[in-house]
């Protein structure tokens, strides 16, 4: 109960941690561009693999921004959810 | 810059369908099925960057046989305003014509609300006869909620001759799922947009040669995903460079990635210079080669001598390097998105970041000196060089104001952080006058009182000093200080130099005119203006109708109807010919008042009803006071219904200006309208639901002004301490319309205060008054205050006019009153024709008693007698007389009789049946 109020505590102008996972690889680099989330690479061999984005995000507009950005990069989103603390 | 019928200057480059590029692949399947489908409402091409989305659409639009037009949407789009003309810009280009409706409403101060815009877009499309095809390119930049909200509102009902058709990169805020279950939409999405093997093949071919085989299409086929943009860097890349395709086949992982690596292989394949250009040019939405140059810094001298623009871009063009011509002239181009994205990011790379704003600022300075005000602001602002931005706005706000765009002003001011705006004195005058335009001038004071102590320090030049005593002056007439404000006009207009700054000069003239008269001095000032607009050119229309309107203000509050009436036309023809909204409007709004004000009723419906349909784009009181007219129009005109429709209206009207004078303006109005019907319970109702008004309102010639509403509504309830109450507020509003030299107002005041005294029976005194409210009203010729008192008002007037004063005007007041209402009884004795009475002496009716009274009156029977034959006393019967003798205005029996007769309530003496002929010998 607790943890799924915890969970559902989130709104539309503040603050939240979040987890996006996209297939395929993004780099260092762009984590500027990503809202300054940390991006990981797990790599199935070479460049096939998934990325995970995570980190605090503004607002739902920074989130927006970021799935996005995904989208303009080409990469297919798998998964988008509110981190668990 | 051009300019369109709106005030909103448009850039053609946005409207033009950008060509097919040479090397495009014919894709007949995706073109057949479009061109099948025009006949729905709309097609959505929603698909990522680089699908070849607008390629495939204008590959349409050149071979179809239907008219289309084209716009190129982006970030400025995201303001209705903005969007909307740009929306009609690129219908225009089909149909000249169409457009009656919509224009007009974007040079309102405040837009209406969206679905009014809707309605009126809808109309004017539905009125285009002919088939068409309109595309929104990259309509995913628009996410300004009130766009979407409209062309919601134009999808509901799609006009007939319009084929819409988006090209997004993600699906818009739209009904899409009910347009795909109603079949109206043709979606094409990224799965048919991405290149078939055979296409890569057939694109390859075109661009590298035949040699290509087939196992090199397919590779380059799967690395890309059929991603147009992905083949054409490909393509780049792999001019000249054998290793590309081995290099290719090694790549693993996301398109995206291969992207990456495309883009800095085709970098490496330019020279030194070419790849600069490159770099710079991607910080454009558009450039054209003189950009090119301009961006060109002193550190890039080595590049100088290699390379100008003009060879950049035609290299570009030679390699079909993912450049868009904005314009058949070759002027204007624009990356593909996804290539300047990616160029951008390599810029990024290799550019530092005081590098990047030195970018923009020269980007900024090149649009500035070429007149591109918003990009200039965009560029300076991207530079993170705010006060660069500030100086483009002050640089460019005369040319901005002088032209009437002051809706463009107000959009580039609100970019600036408000902690420069705060400091720079121009900016600050440049809101002054935003608050000027859009009727907030209680706030200007405090703005002119802070751009002094700016100044204090700094060296004044003359026509800044001339816009600071400009606006002095205002904040001092509307404190009602007409000498002061006179002189600082004065100052203002001399101070000014000759034919700088129109808009200050023309303003400045029309309220030192104002002024002047506010100052008693209407002689000087009716003289000034009729000097000015003889020696304007006609094409100096903005100067022309301030002029023009400052007659109209002078005559209306003189109460001069004609000479308003005839200036309030000459104003609407000024305004329509030169398309200055506020010059059309406010001449509705003078027609209107002037000829209700003569009770030319037919008339001020007319001119009322124009300015009640564009009540969205007029002056908010304007429009508001010329509903509350309309209303009272149609009650005076025996339509009672439709005086409250238009209540109706207004009180919507109140709701969305939100301003709490209207909602009391609206109030007021109703307790007027039911006193016309005799309803003093409503009115005095309406009465009580007024706010609390604070101190003499400005009243201006407004015909609705709450304050003078109260006292109307307490004289016509009528206790004796309210008619007190009546007249002490009548005679404080007299002193301020005094003050304000308000002819108008004054009238409207002293007959009230004469109905209120005669109420009180004080006979003498309000004849007195009535005598002095007659007198101003003659020579303009006001009507309608005296008629909307009614009957007692009439019998008021004929005993004025037995005094002998001023007896033909009175006649022709009175002639404006309601012929008195026949009852059944009255109807039998009007034997004579009713053609044979002079219709100006109208009468209130009689009661049954009385008509019996003065029929026995008329056979020449004592009160006595009378009162013997209707079984009353002879105290009553002289009741009746008295009331008799007041109703049809006489002083004694033998007038009462022969006025009954001339009035057509009495036969005339030979028709009667107990004349007798004094020359009868049977008599």
């Amino acid at each position: 109960m607790t943890h799924s109020r915890r969970k559902t505590n989130v709104s539309f102008d503040a603050p939240a941690e979040y987890r996006i996972v996209v297939k395929g690889r993004i780099d260092d680099l762009w984590a500027e561009s990503l809202g300054g989330l940390h991006i990981r690479f797990q790599s199935h061999g070479g460049e096939d693999g998934v990325t995970t984005l995570s980190g605090q995000i503004k607002d739902q507009t920074e989130l927006i921004g970021v799935l996005y950005s995904v989208y303009e990069l080409h990469l297919p989103i798998l998964l988008v959810e509110l981190a668990p603390k | 810059m051009e300019r369109n019928t709106t005030h909103i200057p448009i850039l053609r480059t946005k409207m033009y369908r950008p060509p097919v590029p040479s090397d495009h692949v014919y894709r007949p399947e995706l073109l057949e099925r479009l061109e099948k489908q025009t006949p729905r409402a709309m097609t959505l091409v929603s698909a990522p960057a680089g699908y070849g989305k607008t390629t495939l659409v204008s590959c349409w639009l050149e071979r179809s046989a239907c008219p289309s037009a084209f716009l190129a949407l982006d970030e400025h789009d995201n303001d209705l305003r903005q969007f909307l003309s740009y929306f009609l810009g690129a219908v225009q280009t089909i149909s000249p014509a169409i457009g009656l409706e919509t224009p007009s409403i974007l040079n309102a101060p405040d837009l209406p609300p969206v679905p009014v815009i809707g309605r009126s877009l809808a109309n004017d499309l539905h009125r285009i006869e002919e088939q068409f095809i309109l595309v929104l390119d990259d309509f995913h930049c628009i996410h300004d909620k009130s766009v979407h909200v409209l062309l919601r509102e134009i999808l509901r009902h799609p006009p007939r001759s319009m084929h819409l058709v988006m090209v997004t990169r993600k699906d818009p805020f739209l009904p899409i799922s009910t347009l795909r279950a109603l079949n109206r939409v043709t979606e094409v999405r990224t799965r048919d947009l991405r290149f078939t093997d055979p296409e890569v093949h057939v694109f390859l071919k075109s661009n590298l040669g035949d040699q290509i085989e087939n196992a090199t299409s397919k590779l380059v086929a799967e690395k890309t995903e059929g991603w147009v943009t992905g083949l054409r860097l490909a393509v780049l890349a792999m001019r000249g460079h054998d290793e590309v395709e081995s290099e290719l086949s090694e790549l693993t992982g996301t398109t995206r990635y291969v992207m990456d690596y495309l883009i800095s292989e085709v970098l490496a394949n330019q020279s030194l210079a070419a790849r600069h250009f490159l770099l710079r040019s991607s910080i454009l939405d558009r450039f054209s080669s003189s950009l090119c140059d301009a961006l060109r810094g002193p550190d890039d001298k080595r590049a100088l001598t290699e390379m100008d623009g003009e060879t950049f871009i035609t290299g570009l063009l030679k390699d079909n390097a993912f450049l868009i011509a904005l314009d058949r002239e070759n002027h204007w181009f624009r990356y593909h998105h996804l290539f300047k994205d990616l160029l951008q990011r390599q810029m990024k790379g290799q550019f530092k970041a005081e590098e990047i704003a030195a970018l923009h600022s020269r980007a900024s300075e090149w649009f500035e000196s070429r007149g591109y005000i918003e990009e200039a602001i965009d560029h300076a602002l991207a530079a993170g060089d705010a006060l660069a931005a500030a100086k483009v706005i002050e640089q460019s706000r005369h040319a901005a104001l002088d032209t009437d765009q002051w809706h463009a002003l107000q959009r580039w001011l609100n970019r600036i952080p408000p902690e420069i705006q705060q400091v720079r004195p121009i900016l600050l005058l440049s809101k002054a006058w935003i608050l000027l335009f859009s009727a907030r001038m209680g706030a200007v004071l405090p703005i002119i009182e802070r751009v002094e102590s700016l100044l204090d320090k700094d060296p004044e030049e003359a026509a800044l000093l001339s816009e600071i005593n400009f606006f002095r002056g205002l904040v001092c007439y509307f404190k009602g200080d007409g000498e002061s404000s006179v002189a600082f006009f004065t100052k203002a207009t001399e101070q000014l130099p000759k034919g700088s700054f129109i808009a200050l000069r023309s303003q400045a003239e029309y309220w030192l005119c104002v002024a002047l008269h506010l100052n008693g001095r209407k002689k000087t000032a009716i003289r000034r203006l009729h000097q000015g607009i003889r020696s304007r050119d006609l094409t100096e229309g903005m100067l022309l109708s301030r002029m023009v309107f400052g007659l109209c203000f002078i005559h209306m509050l003189n109460g001069e109807c004609l000479p308003a009436y005839q200036e309030g036309l000459r104003l609407r023809e000024l305004g329509s010919t030169n398309r200055l909204v506020f010059a059309e409007t406010w001449g509705m709004y003078v027609q209107g008042n002037a000829s209700f004000q003569m009770f030319d009723l037919d008339a001020a419906r007319r001119h009322f009803s124009r300015i009640v349909e564009n009540r969205y784009i007029a002056n908010p009181r304007a429009a508001v006071d010329a509903m509350a007219g309309l209303s009272m129009t149609r009650q005076f005109m025996g339509e009672p219904d439709e005086a409250d429709e238009t209540i109706r209206l207004a009180q919507e009207y109140a709701e969305w200006t939100k301003e709490p004078m209207h909602f009391d303006i609206v109030r007021s109005c109703r307790a007027r309208i039911a006193l016309l019907r005799g309803d003093l319970d409503s009115a005095s109702r309406w009465l009580r639901s007024l706010s609390e008004t604070s101190g003499n309102p400005i009243m201006l010639f407004f015909l609705e002004n709450p304050a003078i509403t109260e006292c109307r509504v307490l004289i016509a309830t009528g206790s004796d301490v309210g008619l007190k109450e009546a007249i002490e507020r009548l005679d404080n509003l007299q002193q301020n319309s005094k003050a304000w030299q308000n002819t108008c107002q004054m009238m409207e005041i002293m007959i009230l205060r004469a109905q209120a005294c005669q109420r009180r029976g004080r006979l003498q005194e309000a004849l007195k008054v009535l005598e002095r409210a007659v007198a101003m009203a003659e020579p303009g010729g006001t009507i309608r205050p005296f008629r909307e008192l009614g009957q007692p008002m009439a019998n008021l007037l004929k005993k004025l006019a037995e005094k002998n004063v001023a007896v033909e005007f009175i006649e022709k007041l009175l002639a404006a009153f309601p012929p008195i209402s026949s009852s059944s009884r009255l109807s039998r004795r009007l034997v004579t024709s009713k053609s044979s009475s002079p219709s100006s002496l109208t009468v209130e009716p009689l009661t049954n008693r009385e008509l019996d009274v003065l029929e026995l009156l008329a056979q020449r029977l004592r009160n006595k007698e009378i009162a013997e034959k209707l079984f009353i006393s002879p105290e009553t019967v002289r009741t009746h007389l008295q009331n008799i003798y007041q109703k049809i205005d006489v002083c004694n029996r033998s007038q009462a009789v022969a006025s009954a007769v001339t009035l057509g309530i009495l036969p005339a003496i030979e028709n009667r049946p107990d004349f007798r002929p004094l020359s009868d010998p049977a008599g």
